[in-house]
C-alpha cells in the first residue's frame, strides 16, 4: 500500500471544547484531492467549528487536523496559501467598494485569476462599484465566493455558502462549484440545504452534536438504510409482522407501504406466500432528506444513540475504505 | 407574553447601553467641581489676593478667549463658576454628541434597530423613548454636578442655592443640546461616522465663534450665534440671565422635533442626506492588512490630530497670560508644584503642564485604538483576513504599528500648533523642547497599547473597557494620590506619575526609554500570545 501524496484533509480524533461544552468530539475525517465532500448537519452540531479548527482559528482540544500534510495551526500561513475560505456570514469592511474588496482580498492570497474574476462577477451579477454597507445579505455572499472562486486554490472551504442567494444565483454557485471539482479543485462544504448537497458532493458526512455519525457516498449511506416499498394487491392485506427487515407498515385498502432494511427477500417471500395477488411492488431509495431526518427526527431517545453508535463503526469502515 | 409598553424595554435598553458611562461623567464632573473649589480656596485664601488674580484676568485677554468671559472672579462662587463652565460644558457637549450618535444612528447601522422597529414601536416612537434614555443619562450626569456643588460650594462656601442650581444646569445642559444635534445629525447622515462628523463639524465652529466672541469685547454679540455662547450668557453665580437658557431650550425643542419628525419619515437605515453607496475604485493602502489598517483608521487620525491640535494651539496661545498671573501669585504656584518640579510663571512650565492633558487625551486614544483592534476580531473580519496567507503576529504587529503611528500623530499635531500658539504670543518655547513634549505624551499612550495588547492576547472580551479603565484608574491614582497620601509605590504604578512635564524640564530619556521598553515587552507578550489563543468572536 503506497499512499506517497498527503490527503487534502486529515483529522484524527480532532476534538473541540469549549469548557464544559464538548463541540466536536473524536473527529476522524479523510478527504482526498478532487473530492467534493459535504458536511451536514443541524444549526450547533460542530459544523462551523470543524471548519475553524481546519482553518486554524481555533486550537483543538485534541487530536490533530492537517492539510496537505501540513498542521492546519502551526503551518497556517503555508496551508492557507494552497486554499480558500468562504464564511456562513461575510463580515468585510464597510468602508471599501465590492471592487476593492476583491483587490484586497486578491493581494491578502497572493494569486488570483483575474480574468475568471471578471468572468464570475459577470456570471453572479455582481455590482463591484457598491461600498459593502450597502450590500445586502445576498450581494455580500457573492463578494465573498467570487473572492473565493477567482483564486483558483487548490481547496475551497465553504461554510454554508449560498446562505441568502436567490434560487438563479444558487443554481450559478453550483455551476462554478462543478467546475471547479473538474478542474481538479478539492471542496469541503458545509450545509443544510440538503439538494445542494445532494447536487455537488460526492461523500456526505453527517454530524450531530459535535459527532460524526455517517460518512460516505451518497449511495453508502442510501445502501445502508432502509428502502420504502409499496406493494398494490387485490384481496386481503398481507401479514409481514414479524418479517425480518420489514417495519413501519401502514396499510390502506389494496395498498401497503413498509420500510426494509437490508436484504428484500424475506419481504419478497412472504408476499408471495401471501393470499393476494401483488399487482405492482416499488420501491425507492431514501433522499438525502429522509436519511438526514431519520437522524434527526423527533423523539429520539436511546435507538438514536444505538444508531449514532452503528454510524462511527460505519465511519470508519468507510475511512478504512477510502484509506486503501 | 404580550408588553402593553414596549417603550419601556427599548427605554431599559438604551439606559442601560449608556448609564456606566453617565456615572463616570457625574463622578469625574463632582470631582472637578470639588477640586476647582479646593484649588481656589488653597490657591488664594484671601481677599487682596483673590482681588489681585481678578485684576490679572481682567487684563489677560488669552485666558478669557479660551476659558470664558470672567464676571464675578473674586469670590469662591464667581471663580468656581467660572472655572468649571470653563470646561464642563465642553465635556457634556462631546459626551452627549457621541452618545445620541451612537445610540440612534450606531445601533440603526448595525442592524439591531430593524428589530425593535419589527416589534410595536413605530420609528417615531422609538427615536422619542431612545432620546427619553438618554436625557435620563443626562440627569444622571447632573445629579453629580449638582451634588458636589450643593454639599461643597453650597453647604460650606454659603453659594446662593438659586445660581448654585443655575450652575450645575450651566454644566449639563451642553449634553442634552448637543444630544439634539447627534439625533438631526443621525437623521441626516446614513453612517455614524458621518453623524459624528457632522456633530463635530457644528461642535467645533461653535467653539471657534465663542471663543472669537471672548476675545474682544467688539465681537461680543457673536455669542448669540453660537450654543456654546448661549451657556456662557446664562452666568450663574453671576448675574443668573435667563436668555441663554431659553435659546437653549428652544434649539433642543427644534432639534429633537426635526430629528423626530425625520425619523417618522424617512426609510430605516437610510438618512435623508443620499449617501454614496457607489465609488472608483481607490486601490491605494490595500496591499496588506497593515495598509488596510491604516486607511480604516485615517479618519480618526485626522480628528484627533485636529482636536489635541486645536488643544495644543489654546495651550500654546494662553501660555504667556497664564504666567503672568502665575508670576505675582503664590498660591498658585504652590498648587502647580503638586504636580511637579515645575515653575508655572513661565509659558514653558505652564505648558508643561497643559501638556498632561494631551498625554491624557493620546492614552485614551492609544486605549480606543486597543478597542479597534479587538473590533476587527469581534466583527468576524479576522477571520476573513487570517485564512489568507497572513500570519497573525504579523498582523498583530501591523496593527499595533498603525496605533502608535494614530497617537503620534495627534501629540505631533499639538506640541507643533503648541508651539506656534506660544510663538504667536511672543514666548519662544523652543521647538525641539515642544518635540520632547510630543515624546512625553507618547510614551504613556504606547505603554497602554502593549498593555492593551496584552490584555486583548487574554481577556479578548474585556480589553477595551479594561485598557480604557487603567488609562482612568492610574491617572486618577496621579490626580488624588499625593493628596490623599498613597503609599510611594503605588503612586509609582501610575506611568503618569513618571512624565518629565516636558517642556517644563528636559525629556527624562532613561525614564522614556523604559516606559517604552516595558510596552514593547507587553505588546510582544501579547503578540505571543495571541498566538495561542482561539479567535474569540462577539
Amino acid at each position: 500500500m503506497l499512499v506517497d501524496v498527503p490527503p487534502v484533509i486529515r483529522t484524527r480524533a480532532l476534538t473541540k471544547r469549549f469548557g464544559a461544552t464538548v463541540a466536536l468530539e473524536r473527529l476522524d475525517l479523510d478527504v482526498g484531492a478532487g473530492e467534493v465532500v459535504g458536511f451536514l448537519g443541524p444549526n450547533g452540531a460542530g459544523k462551523t467549528t470543524t471548519i475553524r479548527l481546519l482553518l486554524g482559528l481555533l486550537r483543538a482540544s485534541a487530536g490533530s487536523a492537517q492539510l496537505f500534510g501540513l498542521d492546519s495551526r502551526r503551518d497556517a500561513v503555508a496551508v492557507h496559501r494552497r486554499l480558500a475560505y468562504v464564511p456562513g456570514e461575510a463580515t468585510l469592511w464597510p468602508g471599501l467598494t465590492g471592487a476593492e474588496t476583491l483587490e484586497f482580498l486578491a493581494r491578502l492570497h497572493g494569486s488570483v485569476d483575474a480574468a475568471y474574476r471578471e468572468e464570475l462577477i459577470e456570471r453572479f451579477d455582481f455590482h463591484p462599484a457598491t461600498r459593502v454597507r450597502a450590500y445586502s445579505k445576498g450581494n455580500r455572499q457573492k463578494l465573498s465566493l467570487i473572492a473565493a472562486l477567482a483564486t483558483r486554490a487548490e481547496l475551497l472551504v465553504l461554510d454554508e455558502p449560498t446562505a441568502g442567494l436567490d434560487p438563479l444565483m444558487e443554481e450559478v454557485f453550483r455551476q462554478c462549484a462543478r467546475e471547479a471539482a473538474a478542474r481538479g479543485q478539492t471542496i469541503f462544504l458545509s450545509s443544510h440545504i440538503l439538494s445542494e448537497v445532494e447536487a455537488l458532493c460526492d461523500r456526505v458526512g453527517i454530524l450531530r452534536a459535535g459527532r460524526l455519525i455517517e460518512i460516505g457516498t451518497l449511495g453508502d449511506l442510501r445502501h445502508l438504510s432502509a428502502v420504502t416499498v409499496e406493494v398494490t394487491f387485490n384481496g386481503p392485506a398481507p401479514e409481514l409482522a414479524g418479517v425480518a427487515g420489514v417495519r413501519a407498515v401502514s396499510c390502506e385498502p389494496g395498498r401497503l407501504r413498509c420500510q426494509v432494511q437490508g436484504s428484500m427477500s424475506a419481504l419478497v417471500a412472504a408476499l408471495a406466500a401471501g393470499e393476494s395477488e401483488v399487482v405492482q411492488l416499488l420501491s425507492r431509495e431514501p433522499s438525502l432528506e429522509e436519511l438526514f431526518l431519520a437522524h434527526y427526527g423527533a423523539g429520539e431517545g436511546r435507538a438514536g444513540e444505538g444508531r449514532a453508535g452503528e454510524g462511527r463503526a460505519q465511519s470508519s469502515r468507510s475511512l478504512a475504505g477510502h484509506a486503501l | 407574553m404580550r408588553s402593553e409598553r414596549p417603550q419601556w424595554a427599548l427605554l431599559a435598553l438604551v439606559v442601560r447601553r449608556n448609564w456606566r458611562v453617565a456615572l463616570a461623567w457625574s463622578l469625574a464632573f463632582a470631582l472637578v467641581v470639588l477640586s476647582t473649589i479646593s484649588g481656589y480656596v488653597a490657591a488664594y485664601p484671601h481677599a487682596p489676593e483673590r482681588l489681585r488674580l481678578a485684576a490679572d484676568l481682567a487684563r489677560s485677554g488669552g485666558l478669557q478667549a479660551v476659558f470664558g468671559r470672567a464676571h464675578e472672579i473674586g469670590t469662591v462662587a464667581g471663580f468656581t463658576a467660572w472655572r468649571t463652565a470653563a470646561v464642563l460644558p465642553l465635556v457634556a457637549g462631546v459626551w452627549g454628541l457621541l452618545a445620541a450618535t451612537r445610540t440612534l444612528r450606531g445601533e440603526e447601522e448595525a442592524g439591531r434597530a430593524e428589530q425593535v422597529l419589527a416589534g410595536a414601536l413605530t420609528p417615531l416612537r422609538a427615536a422619542a423613548t431612545a432620546i427619553a434614555g438618554l436625557l435620563a443619562c443626562a440627569a444622571v450626569v447632573w445629579l453629580g454636578a449638582t451634588l458636589a456643588l450643593l454639599l461643597d460650594g453650597g453647604l460650606v462656601y454659603g453659594f446662593p442655592l438659586g445660581g448654585t442650581l443655575y450652575l450645575a444646569l450651566c454644566l449639563v445642559l451642553p449634553a442634552p443640546l448637543f444630544m439634539a444635534v447627534g439625533a438631526l445629525a443621525g437623521e441626516l447622515a446614513a453612517t455614524r461616522r458621518l453623524a459624528v462628523t457632522i456633530g463635530a463639524a457644528v461642535f467645533g465652529a461653535s467653539f471657534v465663534l465663542r471663543v472669537a466672541a471672548d476675545s474682544t469685547a467688539a465681537l461680543g454679540w457673536l455669542h448669540w450665534l453660537t450654543p456654546l455662547g448661549w451657556v456662557e450668557e446664562m452666568r450663574p453665580l453671576a448675574q443668573n440671565r435667563a436668555p441663554g437658557l431659553i435659546l437653549i431650550v428652544l434649539a433642543c425643542a427644534v432639534l429633537f422635533g426635526a430629528a423626530l419628525v425625520l425619523a417618522g419619515r424617512r426609510d430605516i437605515g437610510a438618512g435623508v442626506l443620499a449617501s454614496a453607496t457607489e465609488a472608483q475604485p481607490a486601490l491605494r493602502l490595500l496591499g496588506s492588512p497593515t495598509a488596510l489598517a491604516l486607511r480604516n483608521a485615517r479618519g480618526g487620525m485626522l480628528g484627533w490630530a485636529l482636536g489635541l491640535g486645536a488643544a495644543g494651539l489654546m495651550f500654546g496661545l494662553i501660555a504667556h497670560s497664564v504666567a503672568q498671573i502665575a508670576a505675582t501669585s503664590s498660591g498658585l504656584r504652590q498648587t502647580a508644584s503638586r504636580w511637579g518640579a515645575v515653575n508655572i510663571a513661565t509659558a514653558e512650565g505652564y505648558l508643561g503642564l497643559a501638556f498632561l492633558f494631551v498625554a491624557v487625551a493620546a492614552c485614551v486614544y492609544g486605549a480606543t485604538q486597543v478597542g479597534a483592534t479587538r473590533e476587527e476580531e469581534s466583527s468576524g473580519r479576522l477571520d476573513t483576513l487570517l485564512c489568507t496567507p497572513v500570519r497573525r503576529s504579523s498582523w498583530l504587529a501591523g496593527r499595533l504599528l498603525v496605533a502608535c503611528a494614530c497617537v503620534a500623530a495627534a501629540v505631533l499635531s499639538a506640541a507643533v500648533l503648541g508651539w506656534a500658539g506660544a510663538a504667536a504670543q511672543g514666548s519662544h518655547v523652543p521647538l525641539a523642547r515642544m518635540l520632547q513634549a510630543a515624546l512625553d505624551a507618547f510614551s504613556p499612550a504606547v505603554l497602554f497599547i502593549g498593555v492593551g495588547t496584552l490584555l486583548f492576547a487574554l481577556a479578548p472580551r474585556v480589553c477595551a473597557t479594561l485598557t480604557l479603565g487603567l488609562v482612568a484608574g492610574t491617572f486618577l491614582l496621579e490626580l488624588v494620590g499625593a493628596a490623599v497620601k498613597a503609599p510611594p509605590w503605588l503612586l509609582e504604578v501610575s506611568p503618569f506619575h513618571h512624565l518629565s512635564l516636558a517642556p517644563a524640564a528636559a525629556l527624562d530619556g532613561p525614564t522614556t526609554v523604559a516606559l517604552l521598553a516595558l510596552a514593547v515587552a507587553a505588546a510582544s507578550a501579547g503578540v505571543w500570545l495571541f498566538g495561542r489563543r482561539d479567535l474569540a468572536g462577539a
